[in-house]
């Protein structure tokens, strides 16, 4: 068995990084720890690098544990790009500053969910999981505010309930098959009556994983930690442990369980309905920005959960191409809320209260990605939605759509009335808000990618096949 | 079969023997000097048995616990790869080197972030 490291490389180098990081948090002074933030980015950045090489690659690793292909490729290049928006953020942000724990935790997560994108075991998948998660319940709880703590306490209890689901689940599924590899069981299944064990333990594995990526009914914890994190992390959080979660339904779900397909499509249409009307109508009553988010995140699992309902690679590709779009709407509205918590403002929608007058750049690109969010054209987040819900009428999920497009309207609600606080209501006060260097940078980027990725999606499109 | 039975009844008289005898020449040998020390009930961790329930424990103990069982897991890991470490050969020594780094880096970390002082 002879393993070729070079199909490993990003991993490795995510790896070699956070190690590097943990180190220097523990025998850097105060003073020179502050380039653990640079060393981490660009870590990433030449993760990202070697990364290019594999597009295109297929190969597995470790016995057929480990698969690459371009789907994993994509996904993984998807993450480290806005994870590295968000080390580049937080360069300079006072919470973070001189923190190795905080990026090596970061860099843990990373390198878990990478190697979620590429598992093709159950075993390799839920070692994956809980590297992805574990680092990011300490990143929750690393405020010591009581805030911090009840949001990392839920976050871990439920985190722990879902993970013991999903695990259970598992062991039905390898019980019944005899086998972890995912193609190994597609193989055992094939040609066989579905078993009655074998649809529960896909729905334990499906309320173990839409844990993971926030669906309702399982999506308590969701607002909480949004609300309750400290906000670089809460703005990590809306990309990276939910990108494994995707990564992993996509990837187990169509190859291992693929007899199973109606069923589990069926279930995923039920979540992604429950899941856009609850996030939604919830994020209507919200008077406070980042749980707002949050149960706008919840909302985007159910438009997400679309692209599985649909269980065709069109509605895959849509997944991944609307994933990468909200990502980068989702960490970009984050963003500018650590831009204003950083100079004091607070996080209720009133305290946005004419911030176009005190700070003109953070409104325009907080209208930028909330439009975004609501699918507005020209920005990413309509082409996304496009596509998504193109998917679904394609498969003739016609229904589906017309609720995912009538939720997009109803979002609009709650989206615009911190748009009006930030254009038409006066501020209290005429202090100009200043952001940091790397966070201008940053929120600079991310609005030139959602115009970007808006005006011409055929630029990621191609990359991805569709 | 009839060598099976005495080897089993050899075997078992054996045993009772050096129970008997461990037993017996204790009970001949010992001197007996009791001290509250010496009567009190053993507890792990030294916890005082008969006293009011709701105790404080020093969050230093769990935090031990941790990293105890951090090592003590490590052994399942440990005990299959000797077995088969003839023939892995050099690879699967570098592999657990790596594994038991990692280990220890834990370790190192509890270490300077002060965990390990007791008071």
């Amino acid at each position: 068995m002879q393993i070729e490291w070079i199909n490993l490389m990003p991993e490795l180098m995510i790896f070699g990084v956070a190690i590097v990081v943990l180190l220097g948090e523990l025998y850097l002074s105060a003073n020179a720890k502050r380039i653990l933030g640079v060393v981490s980015l660009l870590g990433i950045l030449a993760a990202l690098f070697s990364l290019t090489s594999l597009y295109g690659v297929e190969a597995t690793e470790f016995m057929d544990m480990f698969s690459i292909d371009l789907t994993a490729t994509v996904l993984k290049g998807i993450l480290l790009a806005t994870t590295a928006l968000v080390v580049l953020a937080t360069l300079r942000s006072r919470m973070t500053i001189g923190e190795g724990e905080f990026f090596s935790m970061m860099l843990f997560s990373v390198l878990g969910t990478m190697f979620m994108a590429s598992a093709n075991d159950l075993i390799m998948l839920f070692i994956a999981l809980e590297l992805t998660v574990l680092p990011a319940y300490i990143l929750v709880g690393s405020k010591k505010t009581a805030g911090s703590a009840e949001a990392a306490l839920k976050y871990f209890l439920l985190g722990l309930v879902a993970s013991v689901i999903l695990l259970y689940g598992m062991s039905l599924v390898y019980g019944l098959t005899g086998q972890t590899n995912f193609t190994a069981i597609a193989n055992a299944l094939a040609g066989q009556a579905i078993e009655p064990l074998l649809l529960v333990g896909m729905v334990m594995i499906v309320v173990g994983l839409g844990f993971k990526v926030a669906a309702v009914p399982f999506h308590f914890w969701a607002p909480d930690v949004y609300e309750g994190a400290p906000v670089p992390v809460a703005s990590f959080l809306a990309v990276g442990p939910k990108a494994g979660g995707f990564a992993a339904l996509i990837h187990f779900f169509p190859v291992a369980l693929a007899v199973a397909a109606p069923i589990w499509a069926g279930l995923f249409a039920i979540l992604a309905v429950l899941s856009m009307l609850l996030g939604n109508l919830a994020a209507l009553a919200q008077t406070q920005v980042r749980r707002l988010l949050g149960y706008s995140a919840v909302a985007h699992t159910g438009y997400l959960l679309v692209g599985l309902a649909v269980a065709d690679s069109f509605g895959y590709t849509a997944l991944i191409f609307y994933f990468l779009v909200y990502s980068l709407a989702a960490l970009g509205s984050f963003l500018v809320i650590l831009a204003t918590t950083e100079r004091g403002l607070g996080e209720n929608v009133t305290d946005f209260a004419g911030l176009f007058k005190r700070a003109p750049m953070l409104a325009f690109a907080m209208a930028i990605f909330l439009f975004s969010l609501v699918g507005i054209p020209p920005f990413a987040g309509f082409m996304g939605k496009v596509y998504l819900f193109g998917a679904a009428v394609r498969s003739d999920l016609i229904w589906l759509a017309v609720i995912g497009v009538l939720n997009s309207v109803v979002s609009f609600g709650y989206y615009v009335t911190v748009i009006r606080q930030m254009y038409l209501v006066n501020p209290t006060t005429d202090d100009a808000v200043t952001v940091s260097k790397p966070l201008y940078l940053s929120i600079v980027l991310i609005m030139a990618a959602v115009v970007f990725l808006g005006v011409y999606p055929s630029a990621f499109l191609s990359i991805i096949n569709l | 079969m009839i060598s099976e039975i005495i080897y089993f009844s050899v075997f078992v008289a054996v045993g009772l023997t050096v129970v008997v005898l461990m037993l017996g020449l204790q009970k001949l040998l010992q001197t007996k000097r009791h001290s509250d020390a010496k009567l009190s009930v053993y507890e792990c961790g030294n916890i005082d048995v008969v006293s009011d329930p709701r105790i404080q424990i020093k969050m230093r103990y769990y935090i031990f616990g941790l990293l105890f069982i951090i090592f003590d897991v490590e052994m399942i890991f440990l005990f299959p790869w000797a077995v088969v470490f003839k023939s892995l050969g050099l690879v699967a020594l570098i592999e657990m080197l790596v594994f038991i780094m990692i280990l220890l880096l834990g370790l190192l970390y509890a270490w300077r972030k002060g965990v390990l002082k007791w008071t």
